[in-house]
């Protein structure tokens, strides 16, 4: 139970590789945040500095309000929960979830106690005889849960607990974890590449990349107003979709005309493609948006805000398009349609029902949802709504 | 389809016998024959001088009664037994230390360790003549740095206070090094969040040592252990060039014993009975090694 203040953090290697630049974070008690990005974006290094595993290069980490910099891991009070799961080969379940406790001095008696409730709180019970090379994956990943609640540390730190395992035993952890979250009421800083993981899981979900932070949010403001494209693009599957195009206007208002940019004009005039205007609302008219007029922006939209169906294509007649179907996935409660442009640029569509009529090669029309445009400035990728 | 498989099968196993009787038949000639030969002659009084002559009589088990009770005899099991267990404790002892520190060292010198492996690279014959030079009592290099402090040159060699504990010496400053690759390539295959995961459930380097890192390396030091208690057991070579068993048969191992009583004696009968029981003696050391790597084998089946 505790609050932990990353102060313009800074890793470098001793190979001069810059990991983390200028991270801040302030973490509240009882959050749990999720440190997510693609691989090699530093995230694991925050975790392993906040654990004391990593030196600091540059700047302050606080665990209750101290300063932890020159804190040894050991002294730190923090329990974690390694990738591939770190269990003493050479002891029982009941003697690796002890292990903390005896070197702490934690009388017989009291780690007898501490050892079973825990275990019971992951149905461990029957296997505390057991050696780890006599578990299953899944069950390692208790054993290791085990032995960080076992100390009821001030923060737990989970570097992609869940990756070694297979997709169903993920779901199953992922709402273990979540449950004990909500049972042990502390602190929890989770690192993963898995978009779903962050989403689902976390209180407040940090996005990193290349060593940046890009955004800090809930898990919805996170997908529904993503502050650029990778973090839009990133979170939510299939990805967002988007559109490159000019940003105009007549009188019927505020319009994005979409066209490749970046080729060569005369090139594209050959093509003779029909320009296609996907008009915007009247709320998109702020001044930040206004200053991108004739300038190239990118249009985002979800799988999910393209629609398909006859009545939806008639009432959002502003933002349609004419599309050729290329795949058609049926999942069986939802449909991904694979979808190309004219001017030969990929989209999906996320239909919540079944699609059967569509085949390869047809020509349909579909509709963007008008209020779930995103736009993004071309050149900075920074999104321009708020 | 399920007669071609078959067929298929069989012209494996032919195959298969093809590569596998010219091994087997070499096996046959340089080590189950002679093992039979020996057993034959350890029962007869068989000496170099009947050999060829005939009149060699059956025995029975007198050879190996004789063994037993000769003092000479039981004196190089005393020997040979107190020699291996001193040097492979130490040896065990030395290189775990050396693995340990090496590792631990944060960045490993490739140059160390090439120079740590140096003394078990080179053949034992050279390690034995080098180390003969320095014990020499007139012109080695041992005596000459006690001359510089005065001290009385040592006959490391011919002082039967001293003579056991230079071979031994010779034997553990070569094969320490083989402890120490060892250990040392199983503590780079240690997997390094054990370490952190201990740090980070409040061991300090002391404790890590003692409850992750040495009961990790119980498997493969045991397996260590083991192969140079076999290894030593039949030392032979050292001994030999240094001090041939002497002074008072204090270094008379029973190798030792074997080849003199064999070359000197000419005593083919006593020196196969011998032979067969230093044998026995080797196969009580090696057995829970032999038991676990054959089970290891019927496991991967």
């Amino acid at each position: 139970m505790a609050t932990v203040g990353l102060n313009e953090v800074v890793k470098v290697y001793d190979n001069g590789v810059l990991a983390v630049q200028d991270f801040n974070l302030q973490i509240e008690d009882k959050e749990f945040i999720i440190l997510v990005g693609p691989s090699g974006c530093g995230k694991s290094t925050v975790l392993r500095m906040i654990a004391g595993l990593e030196s600091i290069t540059e700047g302050e980490i606080s665990i209750d309000g101290k300063v932890v910099n020159n804190v040894s891991a050991k002294d730190r009070d923090i329990a974690m929960v390694f990738q591939n799961y770190a269990l003493y080969p050479h002891m029982t379940v009941y003697d690796n979830i002890a292990f903390a406790l005896k070197m702490r001095k934690v009388p017989k008696d009291e780690i007898d106690n501490r050892v079973r409730h825990a275990a019971e709180t992951l149905q461990l019970t029957e296997l505390l005889d057991r050696k780890p090379k006599q578990l299953s994956g899944g069950q390692r990943q208790r054993v290791a849960l085990g032995r960080a609640i076992v100390r009821e540390p001030k923060v737990f730190l989970m570097d992609e607990p869940l990756s070694n395992l297979d997709a169903k035993l993920r779901v199953e952890m992922r709402v273990q974890i979540t449950k004990l979250y909500q049972q042990l009421q502390t602190t929890i800083i989770y690192v993963t590449h898995d978009q779903t993981e962050a989403m689902t899981m976390g209180t407040r979900i940090v996005v990193m990349k290349d060593g940046i932070v890009q955004q800090v949010a809930t898990p919805t403001d996170l997908y529904n107003l993503p502050v650029n494209l990778f973090v839009a693009r990133f979170i939510g599957m299939p990805p967002m979709n988007t559109i490159e195009g000019r940003l105009g206007k007549d009188e019927a208002g505020l319009f994005v005309c979409a066209e490749p940019i970046g080729t060569d004009s005369k090139e594209q005039s050959t093509h003779a493609v029909d320009s296609v205007k996907l008009y915007l609302l009247p709320r998109y008219e702020t001044e930040e948006v206004l200053a991108h007029l004739d300038r190239p922006v990118i249009l985002g939209i979800r799988p999910e805000h393209i629609y398909m169906e006859p009545e939806d294509v008639e009432r959002y007649s502003d933002t349609k398009l004419q599309v050729k179907a290329e795949v058609v996935e049926m999942l069986g409660a939802e449909s991904y349609l694979y979808l190309k442009t004219q001017w030969d640029s990929n989209l999906t569509a996320r239909i919540n029902d079944q699609v059967h009529d569509v085949r390869y090669d047809d020509m349909i029309t579909v509709a963007l949802d008008p209020d779930h445009i995103h736009l993004f400035d071309y050149e900075t990728e920074v999104s321009i709504i708020h | 389809m399920e007669k071609k498989r078959t067929q298929l099968v069989d012209h494996n196993r032919v195959f298969t016998n093809v590569m596998v009787w010219p091994a087997l038949i070499i096996l046959l000639l340089t080590s189950l024959l002679p093992i039979i030969y020996v057993l034959v002659t350890s029962l007869t009084d068989m000496t170099l001088i009947t050999m060829n002559r005939g009149g060699t009589q059956w025995v029975g088990l007198k050879n190996y009664i004789d063994a037993i009770q000769d003092k000479d005899f039981l004196h190089s099991i005393w020997v040979t037994v107190k020699f291996t267990l001193l040097a492979v404790v130490t040896e065990t002892i030395f290189g775990t230390l050396l693995a340990l520190f090496l590792h631990g060292s944060g960045r490993p010198s490739k140059l160390l360790r090439t120079l740590f492996l140096f003394p078990m690279l080179c053949p034992p014959i050279t390690i034995t003549l080098i180390w003969q030079t320095m014990f020499s009592n007139s012109y080695g290099i041992l005596n000459q740095i006690l001359g510089v402090f005065g001290i009385a040159p040592v006959n490391w060699l011919q002082d039967i206070n001293t003579a056991f504990y230079s071979v031994l010496w010779v034997d553990i400053w070569q094969y320490a090094p083989f402890v120490f690759l060892l250990v040392y390539v199983a503590l780079c295959q240690m997997p390094q969040d054990l370490h952190e995961a201990a740090a980070l459930d409040g061991a300090n380097s002391f404790q890590r040592l003692r409850h992750i890192t040495l009961p990790y390396l119980a498997k493969p030091m045991t397996v260590v252990i083991l192969l140079r208690l076999i290894d030593t057991f039949r030392l032979f070579d050292k001994v030999n060039v240094l001090t041939k068993g002497g002074p008072y048969n204090s270094t008379r191992t029973i190798t030792m014993y074997i080849y003199q009583r064999g070359y000197n004696d000419l005593d083919i009968g006593v020196t196969s009975a011998t032979s067969i029981l230093m044998t026995l003696l080797i196969l009580l050391i090696a057995f829970p090694y032999i038991r676990s790597s054959f089970k290891q084998m019927v496991q991967r089946r």
